[in-house]
C-alpha cells in the first residue's frame, strides 16, 4: 500500500468513526423518544372513546378568571381551567378490575403543563355533587372533575391529557370546549 | 525527513490534547449558576426567582403549624418569589453554600413552603425557604460570600440554577421570625 493510500485509508475510518459516533448520540435519543414515548388518543368534546376497558367522554370544561382573593378567590392574573370527564365501565370490567389515571393540562403550543389543584376549594372552586377529583377506576360509573390554576389565556388551545397507570404505550389527549 | 516530520506532529497532537485535558475542568457536568443580588429578578430555564430577603434567627414561630423551631444553631430564612417557566417544580435539592461546606434546605416547615411547586408553568409562588447552620459556621471565612443556589430540579446537571450571594455576617440574628404558608401573591 502507498504512502498515499494509506493516509486515504486513514483519513476515510477517522470520517466514518466521526459520524459514527455523532450519530449514535443523536439519532440513538430520537429513535428511542419516537419509539417509545407514550402517544396520544386525540378526542374532541362530547365524543366517547374507549380506553383500558372504559368509555371516556369530556361533557364540560371552562375557564374561570381570577378577579381577586376578595371577589372569587382566584389571583388576578391567573385562572382555574376545569373540567368534567365522565369514565363509564365497559362491559368486560370485573368487580376486581381496578385502575388509576393521572390528570395533567398542557398548552401544546409551549409545552407548559399544570397539575391538578390538590385544594381546589382554596380557590373558592366546589366540584360537582356527582363529580370526584380522585381518579380511581372501578366497576362504577364516575364523573372525574380537575381543576388547574393557570395563568390567564392558557384555556383556548390546551388540552387535558388523562393516563392511566396501567398503560405506558397510550393516554388520552382531551381537546377542552371552545 | 518525511518521516521526522510525521513523528514531530504526532508529538505535537499528543501535547496539544494534553494541555486541552489539562485546562478543562474535571467537572463537566455542574449546573451552570445565573448571579444575582436580594431584590434582583434572576432568569433560569425552569424558573424566574427573586429573593426578597435573607434574614437570621434562633428560633422560627411557624403560624400555620405547631413546629419545634428552635435551633443551637442559626436559622437562614431566605424569603423569595419564584415562577416556574414550563412545569410544576420542587425546590428541595436548594443549597446553602459556605466556603467549601453545603448545607441543604430544610424541610422543618413541612409541604407548606416554598419548595414544593404544587400548580405548574406561570404561577407563581411566595414564601420561606430555611436553612438550619451550626452558630460556628457564620464565623467561617466564607460567611461573608455565602451562596445560596435555588435549586428548581432535583437533576440540574448543565442546567441553569439562579444564585444569589450574601454576607451573612452583615446580618443581625432575630430571636424569632413568624413563618406563613406560601401563598400565590396577587396579580402576578
Amino acid at each position: 500500500m502507498t504512502r498515499r493510500r494509506a493516509t486515504l485509508v486513514a483519513l476515510i475510518v477517522s470520517v466514518v468513526s466521526v459520524l459514527g459516533l455523532a450519530g449514535s448520540l443523536v439519532a440513538l435519543p430520537i429513535y428511542y423518544d419516537v419509539t417509545y414515548a407514550a402517544k396520544p388518543i386525540v378526542v374532541t368534546p362530547d365524543e366517547p372513546v374507549e380506553f383500558g376497558g372504559y368509555t371516556f367522554t369530556l361533557t364540560a370544561s371552562a375557564a374561570f378568571p381570577g378577579e381577586g382573593l376578595d371577589e372569587n378567590q382566584v389571583p388576578v392574573g391567573s385562572s382555574l381551567v376545569a373540567a368534567i370527564i365522565e369514565i363509564v365501565p365497559g362491559p368486560g370490567t370485573g368487580d376486581d378490575d381496578q385502575d388509576t389515571c393521572d390528570a395533567e393540562l398542557l398548552e401544546p403550543a409551549t409545552g407548559r403543563t399544570w397539575e391538578t389543584l390538590s385544594s381546589e376549594r382554596e380557590f373558592g372552586y366546589g366540584i360537582a355533587d356527582d363529580s370526584t377529583t380522585n381518579c380511581l377506576l372501578e366497576n362504577e360509573p364516575l364523573n372525574l372533575e380537575v381543576v388547574f390554576l393557570t395563568p390567564d389565556g392558557v384555556y383556548d388551545g390546551a388540552v387535558v391529557d388523562i393516563k392511566l397507570t396501567s398503560d405506558f404505550e397510550r393516554f388520552l389527549r382531551f381537546q377542552l370546549e371552545p | 525527513m518525511n518521516r521526522l516530520a510525521g513523528w514531530a506532529a504526532a508529538i505535537g497532537v499528543l501535547g496539544v490534547t494534553a494541555a486541552v485535558v489539562a485546562v478543562t475542568p474535571t467537572d463537566m457536568t455542574t449546573s451552570i449558576e445565573v448571579r444575582g443580588e436580594v431584590g434582583q429578578l434572576i432568569h433560569s430555564r425552569l424558573a424566574d426567582v427573586t429573593v426578597l430577603d435573607v434574614r437570621l434567627t434562633h428560633r422560627l414561630d411557624v403560624t400555620y403549624d405547631e413546629v419545634d423551631g428552635t435551633t443551637d444553631g442559626v436559622w437562614v430564612v431566605v424569603d423569595a418569589v419564584v415562577t416556574p417557566n414550563l412545569e410544576r417544580l420542587s425546590l428541595g435539592d436548594s443549597i446553602l453554600r459556605i466556603g467549601g461546606t453545603t448545607y441543604g434546605v430544610s424541610d422543618i416547615l413541612g409541604i407548606d413552603d416554598l419548595r414544593n411547586q404544587p400548580y405548574g408553568a406561570g404561577i407563581t409562588l411566595q414564601g420561606p425557604l430555611v436553612f438550619e447552620l451550626p452558630a460556628s459556621a457564620l464565623e467561617a471565612p466564607g460567611a461573608r460570600s455565602a451562596t445560596i443556589l435555588i435549586t428548581p430540579s432535583a437533576d440540574s446537571r448543565l442546567d441553569s440554577v439562579p444564585v444569589v450571594v450574601v454576607d451573612l455576617t452583615a446580618l443581625e440574628i432575630a430571636p424569632s421570625i413568624d413563618i406563613g404558608v406560601a401563598f400565590v401573591p396577587e396579580g402576578t
